[in-house]
C-alpha cells in the first residue's frame, strides 16, 4: 500500500518551527481560525471518525460534543502526555521530534471547544520531551500562535505544562485532573463526567497526544481524506509501538487495520535470533494476550475485540518461545501492584495478592490451587473498582493462565521455568 | 506564623515558587510543581524544605507530604550525584533488564537501592519509562540511555565519572 | 419543585427526589446495604466498594453510595453477583488485616467484624505474609501516637477516608493525610506535627475498625461491658447530645447520640473527653465539716444537723447563694426557691465569667434561631467571639455554610480562624470596636465609599448580595470595657442590615440558670455584700467561683472574710479553702435533670447509675434539710421540680418534663442599653491592654482542669505581641518575658510575635496552674493595662 506517514513524518528538524512551517505547519490553525467556526471544527472531527488514541478509543468529536454548555464556568483542555502504559512509546516520539504538531493540535482543539487555558500533563520522567514542548510553546508564542488575539481572530489561549511525578494512574483521566488540582492522583467516581464537571469543577476535555496530533491534518485535508485511511469504524492511521523480541523495535505509523502478521514480519523485521513467536500483547500490558496462532488479525478496534483482545494504546509487545510466561505475568503484575493508587479495596489488595502469588510460583513455591485462586481474584477485581486500573491488571494474568495453563502447571510441579530467556543482555 | 526562615531553598527556587503562584486558577495546584522545584535544587525531597516551601506558598504542608509519598519519581532521602533508574517492566525484561541490573550491581559494587561509597551513583528499579523500543534502557538523572549493551554501559559510567 | 424519580429496588417501587443516592433510596424501603466508607453527613467517596449493587443495563456493578438514582432504574441488592462481590471485597479487606481482635479496642462494636459475619468468607485463602507497618522495630505493638489523645495502628486501617473527611472537610484541619500508594497507603500525620483538633475524637468513634484509638479508652475496658444512658454535654453551652457509657458506677466513655438538630453526631473533644472528671481520684465522697479548725469527714446526719444549726443561728438577710452554671434547671430552681422562701432578703447570684446585667433578659440571649436555621445564613458577622473555641458545635454549622458559599467575617481585636476555611478578619482597635461597627453600618446606608481597607470593601460587596445575615456576639463583646457602646453599636448594625442577632453566652446552662434561678444580684454585687459584711453565710452550689470571678485576689479575700461557707460540689478546690461544711455532689452526667442550651432548647440528662449513698443531688440534699426544718415543700425527683418551674416561671409555661424535650424557649430580641463612658486611655507606664484567649479550659468553672484527658489538649500558655511592636522593642518569638499589670499582678510567659493582633494589645492564651487568667483580671468589663519587660 502507498501509505505516507503524516504523524511521524520523516522530516529532519521537524521540531523547529521554521522547518515545521515550511512543510505546512500551522496552516491548519490559520484555516480553523479564519475560515471555520468552532462548531465546524468539531463537526469535521466528528465526521472524520477519529477515535481516542490513548487506549479507550472513544470517538473524539463525540466527546467534545458532551461538553456542558452555558455553565458560566471556563472550559479546560488537558492533553494527556502521561504515557506510562508498558509497551507504549509513541507520544514520546511525537513530543521529541514533532512537538509543534502537538501544540498546533492543542490550539485548534482549544479553539473548537472554547478553552482558553490548556494544560499539558506530561509524565515527570520525560524531562527532555518537556523541554522540547516548552521550546515549541515559546516559538509558537513568538509567532503569535499563542497568547491573546491569536492571528487576529480574537481567540486567546495559554498553555501550561504540568509535570507528573511518576504515577501510571495519572494517565487515567479523572486521576489526571485530581493530580492537576494539587494532590495525589486519585481517580474519581463517575458520574459526574469530566465533560460536565472536571478540572476545578469545570467542563473539561482530556485527549491523548496522538489524538490531538491528528487534528491539524483533519482540518487541513478534511474528514473524507481521514476516512479514506484505515477501516470503516477505525479511521485514520495509528502509531504502532513494537517492542520485545523483534528485529526492528520502534514506532510504525500505519493505516488502521493493518494485519498484525504484516506489522511484525514485514515492518518490524520478524522475530529476532530466528526464534519462534510465542505470544503477542497487542495493546499495551493491559490487554488480553494473543497466542502465536492468533496473529492473523487486523490491528483495529473492532477486529481485535472480536479476536478476544483490545487495540488499547497499540503497544505491541512480542514474546518469543524462549520466554517463561509465568515470569512475564509476574513482571506485569508487579507493575500494577506498584501503580495501584490504593483508594479502593479490590485493586489495592488484589493487585498485591496476585503479584505475591505469581512471585511465589515463579520462585518455585507454587501450589496447584494457586491457579484457580488467581482466576478467582481476577473475577473479584474486575468490574468492582473505581477506575480501569483494576480491570487492567486482570487480562495478563487471566489470559496467560487460560492459554498457557500447562506451562504454569509445569512450573508449579517442577519448581522451575519450562523455558528460560537465556542470555539477552549483550 | 509570619516570616518563614528560608534556609533550605535557594534564591532560584524561591523565584520559581513565586512564579508558580500566578499560574494556576486554583492555588492548590502548585503541590506537584513545588515538589519538582525542590527536587531540581536538592536532588531529593527534604521534609524541611517542603515545610519551608509550604510556608512560602501558604498551603498546609500535609498536601505536599502526601504528594511526596505518593509520586515515586522523587527520592525521599539524599541520593548519589547520578541516580540510575533501570526499567524492569515487561519489554525491558524481555530484552534482558535483569541481567543489565546484575551487571550494574557488579560494576558499581552496590545492591539495588544503595548508593556507592563515593556518593556518585545510586541504583534503583523503576517501571516503564516510555522507551520500550530501546529496551533494555535506563534513565540517569534527566537523560535516557537506550539499546544498552555491556560496552555501552561501561562507556556511560566512565563518561559520567570523568565529568566529576 | 422537580419531579420525583421512580425506580425499582429488589422488586419494590419507590419515588424519590432527584439527586438521592441509590443507597439512601434503598434505606427508605428498609433495605440496608452494607458499607464502610459511607456516611450521610460526609461527602461520598465510593472507596470501600462494599455497597456495590446490580443495576440493570449497567455492565459493571455500581457503587450505590456514590451514584444518584436514575429514572426507571432497576436495582438488585441481593443478587448472586452482588453476594459474590461483597464476599470478594471483604476477603480483600481481611487479607492484610491483622488478627488483633482479642486485643483490639473495637472488637464488639466493629463494623468489619459484623459485616464479615454477615457477608464475608468464613475461611482465609491468603497464604502470604501480611503487610506490617512497624515504625519502631523495638516495640511489640504497632500502635503509634498521632497526637496527645489519638493513637493509630496502621495495620488495621482499611482506607475508608472517614477520619480524613472528618479532620479535613468537617473540621477544616490539615493534620491528617493518607501517605504512600497501593497496599502501603495508610493514614498518618505530616512530619513533626501532632493531631490536635477540637473534633479529633470523632475520628476514633467513626473509624470502622480499631485503627484509631483514644488514649483515654485504649485497653481500659471491653465495650460490651458498658451500659448506655442518654445525657447532654455539661461542659459546653452548645448542648451536644451524648451517650454516657458506664460500668460498675464509673463512666468510661462519652459517645455520640445523633441529634441532627444540635451536634449532628459530632461531639467536640471537650464534650467527649470530659467523661473522666466524674472518676477523678480527688472526688469528695463523704461530707466534711470543720472540727477545731480542721476539715474532717463527718456523717451525713451530722452534716445536715450543722446546716440546720446554721439556719437557726444566722439571720435570713445575711445569707447568700451562688449557683454554678453546670447545675440542672431543677437543682437551680430548687435552691433558689428554698432561699427565696426561707431567707427573705438573701442574695442569690450566678457564678459566671460574664456580667450581662439585668437590663438584658435571659430570653434575649443565645441563638435567635435554631442551629438548623443558622447554617442557612449566607453572611455571618461574628463580633468579639472566638466561635471555634467557645462554640465548637456552632462553628460546625458555620463551616457547613461556608462550604455552601456563605461568607464569614470576624470583627475583634485579633484574627480568628475556622480551621482552613476561608474567613475574613477585620481587626478593630480594642476599646474602640464601636467605631468599626459604625463604619460598617454606614456602608450599608451608602454613606462611605472607596474605603482603603480591602476587607471592608469586600464586606460591602457581600452585604449587597446577602439575603440572610446573621450577627453573632461572644465573650469579647460581652466582657468588653465599653459594654454599652459596643452593644448599642451591634444593635445599630443589626437594625441597619436587617439582620438577626445572637448574643452567645459561654457557660453550660447559663441560660437555664438565669431563667429559673431568678438571681436577685449579680456575682460582683454579691461579692461586694460579702465585703461590707451584709452576707455572712454563703452557700456555693457547685463550681469553683474563685476560678471564675474576674479578679482572683478579690474573691479569695472575700471568701476568707465569711463567717460560714457551705459548699455543695464534687471537688475540693480554691473556693473550698475556707469552707466550714462540704457536701459531696453528683456531677451532671450522673444526675437527672434538664438543661437549656445556647438555642434555649430544653434537653434532658438521664441518670445512668446510682452513686454511693452520701453523694447526692442538690434536690435530695435540700429535701433532707427541709425535713429537719419543717419546710413541707419537698421534692423527690426532678420531674416534680419541673412541674413547679412550668407553673411559676413564665418562659417555661406549658412545658412538661419528658414531652417537651427539644422545645426551644422563645427569643425576645435585644433591648437598648445606656451608653457607657469611653474606655480611658492606658496609663503611660502600662501601655498595653491585656486580652484573654479561650480554650477547652473555659466554660464550666474550669472544672475541665480535672480531666486528665482534656488537660492534654490545652495549649501551653503564651503571650502574643504585635510583630512591629516586638521588632521595635527587640523582642523575639520564644523569648521569656515578664508581664506586669497595673493592678499589681506579675507573671512570666513565652512570647509570640504575630501580626494577627491589634498593635495596642497583648493577648494571653492557653492555661497553666501558676497563671490562671483571672489572676490578672481587674473585674467585669474592666480593662487590664500591662507592660512587659525582659526577664
Amino acid at each position: 500500500m502507498n501509505f505516507e506517514p503524516f504523524l511521524l513524518a520523516p522530516i529532519k528538524d521537524h521540531d523547529k518551527i521554521d522547518v515545521y512551517q515550511k512543510h505546512g505547519g500551522y496552516t491548519a490553525l490559520r484555516k480553523a481560525l479564519k475560515e471555520m467556526s468552532p462548531e465546524q471544527v468539531v463537526t469535521e472531527v466528528v465526521n472524520s471518525g477519529l477515535r481516542g488514541r490513548g487506549g479507550a478509543g472513544f470517538p473524539t468529536g463525540r466527546k467534545w460534543q458532551f461538553l456542558a454548555k452555558g455553565t458560566g464556568k471556563p472550559i479546560y483542555l488537558c492533553v494527556n502526555a502521561d504515557e506510562s502504559e508498558p509497551g507504549t512509546f509513541k507520544d514520546r516520539e511525537l513530543m521529541l521530534l514533532h512537538p509543534h504538531s502537538v501544540i498546533e493540535g492543542t490550539i485548534i482543539t482549544s479553539y473548537a471547544i472554547g478553552c482558553h487555558h490548556a494544560f499539558i500533563y506530561i509524565r515527570g520522567e520525560f524531562a527532555q520531551e518537556t523541554r522540547q514542548l516548552e521550546r515549541a510553546i515559546s516559538e509558537a508564542n513568538e509567532k503569535g500562535y499563542l497568547g491573546e488575539n491569536i492571528l487576529g481572530s480574537g481567540f486567546d489561549l495559554k498553555i501550561t505544562i504540568y509535570r507528573g511525578g511518576g504515577a501510571y494512574i495519572c494517565g487515567e483521566e479523572t486521576a489526571l485532573m485530581t493530580s492537576l488540582e494539587g494532590g495525589k492522583g486519585y481517580p474519581r467516581v463517575k458520574p459526574p463526567f469530566p465533560a460536565v464537571a472536571g478540572l476545578y469543577g469545570s467542563p473539561t476535555i482530556i485527549n491523548n497526544v496522538e489524538t490531538l496530533s491528528n487534528v491539524p491534518h483533519i482540518v487541513n485535508k478534511g474528514a473524507e481524506w481521514f476516512k479514506s485511511i484505515g477501516t470503516a469504524k477505525s479511521t485514520g492511521s495509528k502509531i504502532f509501538c513494537v517492542s520485545g523480541h523483534v528485529n526492528k523495535p520502534g514506532n510504525y505509523e500505519l493505516p488502521m487495520g493493518v494485519s498484525l502478521r504484516e506489522l511484525l514480519y514485514e515492518h518490524a523485521g520478524g522475530i529476532r535470533n530466528d526464534a519462534n513467536l510465542k505470544a503477542v500483547i497487542p495493546g499495551g500490558s493491559s490487554v488480553p494476550i494473543l497466542p502465536a496462532d492468533k496473529i492473523d488479525v487486523n490491528m483495529d478496534f473492532e477486529s481485535l475485540a472480536e479476536a478476544g483482545s483490545m487495540l488499547g494504546s497499540a503497544g505491541v509487545i512480542v514474546l518469543d518461545d524462549n520466554t517463561c510466561i509465568v515470569h512475564a505475568a509476574m513482571v506485569i503484575s508487579r507493575f500494577y501492584r506498584h501503580e495501584s493508587c490504593g483508594q479502593c479495596t479490590p485493586c489495592r489488595q488484589g493487585t498485591t495478592w496476585m503479584y505475591r502469588v505469581l512471585e511465589r510460583i515463579e520462585h518455585g513455591k507454587g501450589k496447584p490451587e494457586d491457579l484457580d485462586l488467581l482466576l478467582d481474584i481476577c473475577d473479584n477485581i474486575e468490574g468492582n473498582t473505581i477506575c480501569p486500573l483494576g480491570d487492567a491488571a486482570v487480562p495478563s494474568v487471566r489470559t496467560s493462565i487460560k492459554q498457557f495453563r500447562d506451562e504454569y502447571e509445569y512450573h508449579i510441579k517442577n519448581k522451575k521455568c519450562l523455558v528460560t530467556l537465556g542470555k539477552r543482555f549483550e | 506564623m509570619d516570616s518563614v526562615k528560608k534556609i533550605y531553598l535557594d534564591e532560584k527556587s524561591l523565584g520559581r515558587l513565586g512564579e508558580l503562584k500566578k499560574v494556576f486558577p486554583d492555588r492548590q495546584s502548585v503541590a506537584l510543581p513545588v515538589l519538582h522545584v525542590i527536587y531540581d535544587q536538592l536532588g531529593y525531597l527534604d521534609m524541611k524544605a517542603i515545610e519551608e516551601a509550604a510556608g512560602y506558598m501558604e498551603i498546609p504542608k500535609v498536601y505536599f507530604e502526601e504528594a511526596a509519598s505518593f509520586y515515586t519519581m522523587f527520592p525521599l532521602k539524599p541520593v548519589g550525584k547520578y541516580l540510575i533508574q533501570v526499567c524492569h517492566n515487561i519489554s525491558c525484561t524481555l530484552m534482558g533488564a535483569e541481567e543489565l541490573v546484575e551487571y550494574l550491581t557488579q560494576k558499581l559494587g552496590i545492591k539495588v537501592g544503595q548508593t556507592t561509597g563515593d556518593k556518585l551513583f545510586t541504583l534503583v528499579y523503576v517501571e516503564c519509562l516510555g522507551a520500550c523500543g530501546g529496551a533494555p534502557m535506563m534513565q540517569i538523572n534527566d537523560k535516557y540511555y537506550e539499546h544498552l549493551t555491556r560496552e555501552k554501559v561501561d562507556k556511560i559510567l566512565a563518561d559520567l565519572r570523568k565529568q566529576v | 419543585m422537580a419531579d420525583l424519580i421512580k425506580l425499582t429496588i429488589d422488586g419494590r417501587e419507590i419515588e424519590v427526589e432527584p439527586g438521592t443516592l441509590i443507597l439512601e433510596a434503598a434505606k427508605k424501603l428498609g433495605i440496608e446495604i452494607p458499607t464502610f466508607c459511607y456516611d450521610n453527613r460526609l461527602k461520598s467517596v465510593g472507596a470501600c466498594r462494599m455497597c456495590l449493587v446490580e443495576v440493570e443495563k449497567s455492565p459493571k456493578l455500581v457503587a450505590s453510595c456514590a451514584t444518584p438514582v436514575g429514572p426507571g432504574m432497576v436495582v438488585k441488592t441481593n443478587s448472586e453477583k452482588v453476594i459474590v462481590a461483597r464476599r470478594g471485597v471483604l476477603e480483600f479487606l481481611l487479607i492484610n488485616h491483622p488478627l488483633d481482635c482479642p486485643t483490639c479496642d473495637k472488637g464488639g462494636e466493629c463494623p468489619l467484624q459484623n459485616l464479615t459475619i454477615k457477608y464475608g468468607p468464613a475461611i482465609s485463602r491468603y497464604g502470604e505474609d501480611k503487610i506490617r507497618f512497624q515504625d519502631d522495630l523495638n516495640m511489640k505493638f504497632d500502635d503509634i501516637r498521632l497526637g496527645p489523645e489519638i493513637w493509630m495502628n496502621k495495620n488495621r486501617c482499611i482506607i475508608c477516608y472517614k477520619c480524613i473527611r472528618i479532620a479535613r472537610d468537617l473540621a477544616g484541619g490539615t493534620d491528617l493525610g493518607i501517605f504512600q500508594r497501593n497496599a502501603m497507603a495508610k493514614v498518618d500525620i505530616p512530619s513533626e506535627l501532632m493531631y490536635i483538633n477540637e473534633f479529633s475524637g470523632n475520628t476514633v468513634e467513626y473509624c470502622p475498625v480499631g485503627a484509631l484509638m483514644s488514649d483515654s479508652f485504649r485497653y481500659k475496658i471491653r465495650n460490651w461491658l458498658l451500659k448506655s444512658e442518654s445525657s447532654v454535654s455539661w461542659v459546653c453551652p452548645d448542648g451536644a447530645n451524648i451517650t454516657v457509657q458506664h460500668n460498675q458506677g464509673k463512666i468510661w466513655r462519652h459517645y455520640s447520640r445523633q441529634n441532627d438538630n444540635v451536634e449532628m453526631g459530632f461531639l467536640s473533644d471537650k464534650d467527649r473527653y470530659s467523661f473522666d472528671i466524674t472518676s477523678h481520684p480527688d472526688r469528695i465522697l463523704q461530707p466534711l465539716g470543720k472540727n477545731s479548725g480542721l476539715l474532717e469527714k463527718i456523717t451525713y446526719d451530722d452534716a445536715i444537723a450543722r446546716m440546720v444549726h446554721r439556719i437557726r443561728e444566722e439571720k435570713p438577710e445575711n445569707w447568700g447563694l451562688l449557683l454554678d452554671t453546670t447545675l440542672t434547671n431543677e437543682e437551680a430552681y430548687c435552691a433558689s426557691e428554698y432561699f427565696g422562701r426561707n431567707f427573705p432578703g438573701s442574695a442569690i447570684g450566678i457564678i459566671s465569667e460574664l456580667d450581662i446585667g439585668n437590663d438584658i433578659p435571659a430570653s434575649s440571649l443565645g441563638l435567635a434561631v435554631p442551629m438548623t436555621e443558622l447554617e442557612k445564613s449566607d453572611l455571618f458577622i461574628v463580633i468579639g467571639c472566638d466561635i471555634a473555641a467557645e462554640h465548637p458545635i456552632l462553628s460546625l454549622r458555620l463551616k457547613k455554610a461556608l462550604k455552601n458559599g456563605s461568607s464569614v467575617y470576624f470583627i475583634d481585636s485579633r484574627k480568628m480562624y475556622l480551621g482552613r476555611f476561608e474567613v475574613n478578619n477585620i481587626i478593630a482597635e480594642y476599646g474602640k470596636e464601636d467605631l468599626t461597627l459604625n463604619k460598617i453600618a454606614d456602608l450599608k446606608n451608602g454613606r462611605v465609599n472607596n474605603l482603603p481597607d480591602t476587607t471592608i470593601n469586600k464586606l460591602n460587596t457581600d452585604l449587597g448580595k446577602a439575603k440572610n445575615i446573621h450577627i453573632l456576639g461572644g465573650y469579647d463583646l460581652l466582657s468588653s470595657p465599653i459594654r454599652g457602646r459596643y452593644y448599642n453599636a451591634v444593635r445599630k448594625l443589626t437594625e441597619s442590615l436587617n439582620a438577626k442577632l445572637s448574643l452567645l453566652t459561654t457557660e453550660t446552662n447559663y441560660l437555664g440558670i438565669r431563667t429559673v434561678g431568678q438571681p436577685n444580684v449579680s456575682f460582683v454585687k454579691l461579692i461586694e455584700k460579702i465585703e461590707n459584711g451584709e452576707i455572712k453565710t454563703l452557700f456555693i452550689a457547685g463550681g469553683d467561683p474563685v476560678n471564675v470571678f474576674p479578679d482572683r485576689e478579690r474573691i479569695t479575700k472575700a471568701l476568707a472574710k465569711l463567717d460560714y461557707l457551705i459548699y455543695w460540689g464534687a471537688f475540693r478546690n480554691a473556693s473550698t479553702e475556707h469552707a466550714a461544711l462540704i457536701y459531696p455532689s453528683l456531677l451532671p452526667t450522673e444526675n437527672a435533670g434538664s438543661y437549656l442550651n445556647i438555642e434555649r432548647r430544653l434537653q434532658l440528662l438521664k441518670k445512668p447509675y446510682q452513686h454511693v449513698r452520701l453523694v447526692t443531688s442538690l434536690i435530695k440534699l435540700l429535701t433532707d434539710i427541709k425535713i429537719e426544718t419543717d419546710d413541707d415543700l419537698l421534692y423527690y425527683s426532678p420531674e416534680e421540680v419541673f412541674e413547679n418551674i412550668s407553673l411559676n416561671i413564665s418562659e417555661f409555661k406549658g412545658l412538661k418534663y419528658n414531652v417537651s424535650e427539644g422545645a426551644i424557649l422563645p427569643y425576645s430580641g435585644i433591648s437598648k442599653l445606656s451608653n457607657d463612658s469611653i474606655m480611658e486611655t492606658a496609663p503611660a507606664q502600662y501601655p498595653f491592654a491585656l486580652t484573654f484567649g479561650r480554650s477547652v479550659y473555659y466554660g464550666a468553672s474550669g472544672i475541665t482542669e480535672k480531666s486528665s484527658t482534656l488537660k492534654k489538649l490545652i495549649p501551653p500558655q503564651k503571650l502574643v505581641i504585635h510583630s512591629n511592636v516586638a521588632g521595635h522593642a527587640g523582642y523575639e518569638t520564644g523569648q521569656r518575658i515578664l508581664l506586669e499589670t497595673a493592678n499589681g499582678e506579675k507573671g512570666q510567659f513565652e512570647l509570640v510575635a504575630s501580626s494577627d493582633i491589634e498593635p495596642g494589645i497583648l493577648f494571653l492564651f492557653g492555661y497553666s496552674q501558676d497563671n490562671p487568667p483571672n489572676k490578672f483580671m481587674a473585674g467585669y468589663n474592666t480593662p487590664v493595662y500591662a507592660k512587659i519587660s525582659k526577664v
